[in-house]
């Protein structure tokens, strides 16, 4: 049996009147995504946007770069894929090219400089990245790799890389060389019996720096050396800003990248 | 040799207005390595052409030799000399020349190479896209390629206090023709 519930009456509430003067105390308002996400895009450049020489000729390039503020770093990537292979290069000697560009190198190439994004909108302002290499032999190749007996003279450009079984030695010296071309960079030793050379290297800043060679300062690119300038990397600060301050990327005019 | 054909110039013989060959016999023997240029009689056009998926430097490679035809060891800088060497191409029909010069990074230390008698060594200094002569000219044309080098090239700040037996300026000529 259900027993009847007798109604309440509810008070009456009366409408009260906002003030038109906003609120004492902090006002919270939506903090722009800064370090949260990870950037991925297909870099499309000419080698002369990162440096100008005047002996060194410059390439279409194109490669891979992932901005990733989650991973905490920079990863600067390309697929390289056998071109010709001379038939009497033996399977071992193939291999062991085909592995130092795959791990060696892109480990050498890693981790020896920093990509410092700087946003004034966020907090903290800026943020550092450890910028690294990494090379695929699977998928779509941007590159074709020639493999000739050694030793014989190696050379690179934005779509073909020409080695040889000799490249392996002096710890992979000719192989990273070679493959920082394919990333736009040039010779920084002089050719044939010129007297002098300079190469003008670009920032995302918009300055340049001139590098006038012969000096005394062996690096990658002049002498066989595994000296790594900042310089060399400088490609990808100019990409790396770019990309950020696109609609694809941030979209935010202020940010900064420079190579530290 | 893969239809190749290999062309010999002996330094002396060829180039014997370079420089002076000594009468004395024990010093002419100390001057000669034969030095020879092997490359392709024939090459096709897009083989040559780096943009072309054709493309094929292995199969037409130039190759640059150095022989001691000597009863004696001949050491040389070897690495330097082939770093350093410029390539020169000539348009037989138009007598015009397009030359390369870019090398390979140099050493900051001395590389000798040391060849027992009747041994050879030898390095490819490749073969490269001539473009200006071959953009300009039909097709086949027949192209001059001399590698030559200069004892200049040789630092002397690496190799003036090295001893060894061979650094001597040469030119070796071949013909290629390039047909479509």
């Amino acid at each position: 049996m259900v027993k009847p519930v007798t109604p309440q009456v509810l008070p009456v509430v009366q409408p009260q009147t906002l003030s038109a003067t906003a609120p004492s105390g902090p006002v919270l308002t939506a903090a722009p995504c800064c370090w949260c996400r990870v950037f991925n895009t297909d870099v499309n450049a000419h080698g002369s946007t990162y440096v100008l020489s005047t002996q060194h000729p410059n390439f279409n390039l194109s490669y891979k770069l992932k901005i990733d503020f989650i991973a905490n770093q920079v990863v600067v990537s390309r697929i390289l894929g056998w071109g010709s292979v001379d038939p009497g290069i033996s399977q071992a000697d193939k291999d062991a090219v085909q592995q130092a560009l795959a791990s060696a190198v892109p480990t050498f190439l890693s981790n020896n400089y920093k990509l410092k994004v700087t946003d004034p909108s966020c907090a903290p302002g800026f943020k550092e990245l450890p910028i690294r290499f990494e090379i695929s032999w699977s998928g779509t190749p941007s590159i074709r790799v020639n493999l000739l007996p050694g030793p014989s003279r190696s050379t690179a450009s934005g779509t073909v890389m020409n080695l040889d079984t000799h490249d392996t030695q002096e710890n992979n010296f000719t192989l990273t060389h070679e493959l920082m071309h394919t990333f736009g960079q040039v010779d920084e030793y002089m050719y044939g019996s010129g007297t002098s050379a300079s190469a003008e290297y670009h920032r995302a800043d918009g300055t340049s720096v001139t590098i006038t060679y012969p000096h005394t300062n062996p690096n990658l690119m002049s002498a066989r050396s595994h000296n790594l300038e900042a310089r060399l990397f400088w490609f990808v600060e100019i990409e790396a800003q770019k990309f950020l301050r696109s609609a694809t990327g941030l979209g935010r005019t202020g940010v900064t990248c420079e190579v530290v | 040799m893969r239809g190749r054909l290999t062309a010999i110039a002996l330094l002396t013989a060829t180039f014997a207005c370079v420089y002076q060959v000594s009468a004395n016999e024990e010093e002419r023997d100390n001057m000669t390595l034969t030095v020879a240029l092997e490359a392709p009689m024939t090459a096709p056009l897009m083989a040559i052409t780096p943009d072309s998926p054709d493309y094929n430097p292995v199969k037409y490679n130039v190759r640059l030799s150095f022989s001691n035809p000597t009863s004696m060891p001949k050491t040389f800088p070897g690495l330097a000399i082939v770093r350093s060497t410029v390539r020169e191409y000539r348009n037989t029909r138009s007598g015009n020349v397009q030359s390369f010069t870019i090398g390979e990074p140099p050493s900051l230390k001395p590389e000798l190479i040391t060849l027992a008698p009747g041994k050879s060594w030898s390095y490819g200094i490749g073969l490269e896209y001539p473009a200006e002569l071959l953009q300009s000219d039909r097709i086949p044309i027949i192209l001059q390629l001399c590698a030559s080098w200069s004892r200049s090239q040789l630092d002397s700040r690496i190799y003036g206090d090295v001893a060894f037996d061979w650094a001597k300026d040469f030119r070796v000529c071949q013909q290629i023709e390039v047909v479509p």
